[in-house]
């Protein structure tokens, strides 16, 4: 053990609050480093001085003026909650706790920087992000890609809410599933391909409000169970 | 309420006395009041500087208590709970004092008056103690005061403060360390003084 170490100790040694293994070792090396027992002596003092520090007392009519209150005191519920004793948290939780702004803004950069190089793209749904005229392509699995013939395929379509944007040039299918932007047409596959309500599967047009044409699925439920066994 | 006389309140365990608080027993409260009141007095008054807050905080303290008590979770200690919530209180008065930049006059005049400490006799090495407390930042200041001084479980200390029970340890350690280096250039005088003082005599 060297001196910094055995220093380190000295307070808790003082309040025999050592391990048998460290108080050995400490004793040890008190033997042999005079500087050491010299500051040995000065902890003792103080953890002397300090636990004989005098008591002050509350003034008597503490109790006479907090009944009084307690008496007087609405019976309403506070707004203020007392703060109940809450189990001490482990270390592990506790550094996260630290470093919890950290963590916060990292995950949402590479929520961010995800969403960007996605090949869905930046758009959120039913497109309204979607500048007028970008070139998006078709990359879901729901549209197979056969030599530039961009198909929809019917078992793809299971399970799919297809939303039509206002901005006329773009079609967007959106999964029930996540609510990820599948599909997007481009215009001349728009025009190629014909509006979603015409697909093959699609028997079913609802328009919500002026801003969007919603394409529903006859088989889509809004139960969960029942999306996640449409095949994707 | 009545006065049941046949229970002897002041030898009851704190969770005994706090089954009777639940029970609207004003007597039992007053015990319990009595139990802690000192306690907490020495060790927050060791925090804020100031009598006056520190009483303040206490009524507001045991008032919660009272107004809480049917929420009190019997598997925690009840000293953890009165601590964390008068340590919650006094926290809050810090930061409002952090907020209005008080000036302690006393702290001035001293500053003035005396720049460098000098121990003259027994109750000036107290005061030297007292001040270097003071003079820990509060996190390990809390820690000390805490273990040191109301001899409070590093576990029910890991409690109060909400922080692993290594943090509590680690922290104490500190400010021991930390306390000592403080008063090491008067702990020489100290030890020559306690030869010849009335308190240094008691304690050393």
């Amino acid at each position: 053990m060297n001196c910094r170490k055995a220093r380190s100790l000295l307070s808790a040694f003082s309040k025999d609050e050592l391990s048998y293994s460290e108080k050995d070792k400490l004793l040890q090396h008190l033997e042999s480093c005079p500087g050491c027992r010299k500051e040995k002596e000065l902890a003792e003092q103080l953890s002397k001085a300090v636990s004989s520090l005098p008591k002050q007392e509350l003034s008597e009519d503490f109790n006479m003026k907090l009944f009084e209150k307690i008496h007087n005191a609405p019976r309403s519920v506070e707004t203020t909650r007392a703060h109940l004793p809450r189990r001490a948290p482990s270390l592990v939780f506790y550094r996260l706790k630290q470093f919890a702004p950290a963590i916060a803004v990292t995950a949402v950069l590479v929520l961010a920087f995800t969403f960007m190089v996605s090949p869905d793209g930046p758009n959120g749904i039913g497109g309204k992000q979607i500048a007028a005229g970008d070139a998006i392509q078709p990359t879901g699995h729901q549209m197979a890609d056969n030599g530039g013939n961009v198909q929809p395929v019917n078992s793809g379509l299971r399970g799919l809410k297809l939303e039509q944007s206002m901005l006329e040039s773009l079609s967007v299918a959106v999964s029930l599933r996540n609510g990820r932007i599948l599909d997007i047409l481009s215009d001349e596959q728009k025009a190629q391909f014909g509006s979603p309500g015409n697909w093959p599967g699609v028997q079913n047009v609802k328009t919500s409000g002026p801003s969007r044409s919603r394409y529903v699925l006859p088989t889509v439920r809004p139960d969960a169970g029942l999306v996640k066994e449409a095949a994707y | 309420m009545k006065r049941d006389k046949s229970l002897n309140r002041d030898k009851m365990s704190d969770l005994d006395l706090m089954r009777r608080v639940q029970k609207d027993d004003m007597v039992a409260f007053n015990v319990l009041v009595n139990r802690y009141k000192n306690r907490l007095f020495n060790t927050l008054i060791r925090m804020l500087d100031s009598a006056e807050a520190v009483e303040d905080i206490l009524q507001e303290t045991f008032i919660r208590v009272h107004q809480h008590r049917m929420s009190f979770d019997f598997r925690y200690a009840v000293s953890t709970w009165v601590y964390t919530i008068a340590l919650n209180l006094a926290r809050n008065e810090l930061r409002r004092r952090k907020r209005i930049n008080f000036v302690d006059i006393a702290d001035f005049s001293n500053r003035l008056e005396a720049p460098e400490e000098k121990i003259d006799n027994g109750s000036k090495i107290k005061e030297v103690v007292e001040k270097s407390v003071k003079k820990l930042p509060h996190k390990y200041r809390q820690a000390f005061i805490l273990r040191d001084f109301d001899n409070l479980s590093y576990e029910e200390i890991a409690q109060i403060l909400s922080v692993p029970l290594g943090t509590v340890k680690s922290r104490v350690n500190r400010a021991r360390n930390m306390l000592r280096n403080m008063l090491k250039p008067n702990m020489e005088e100290l030890y020559e003084l306690s030869k010849g003082s009335v308190f240094t005599l008691g304690i050393l």
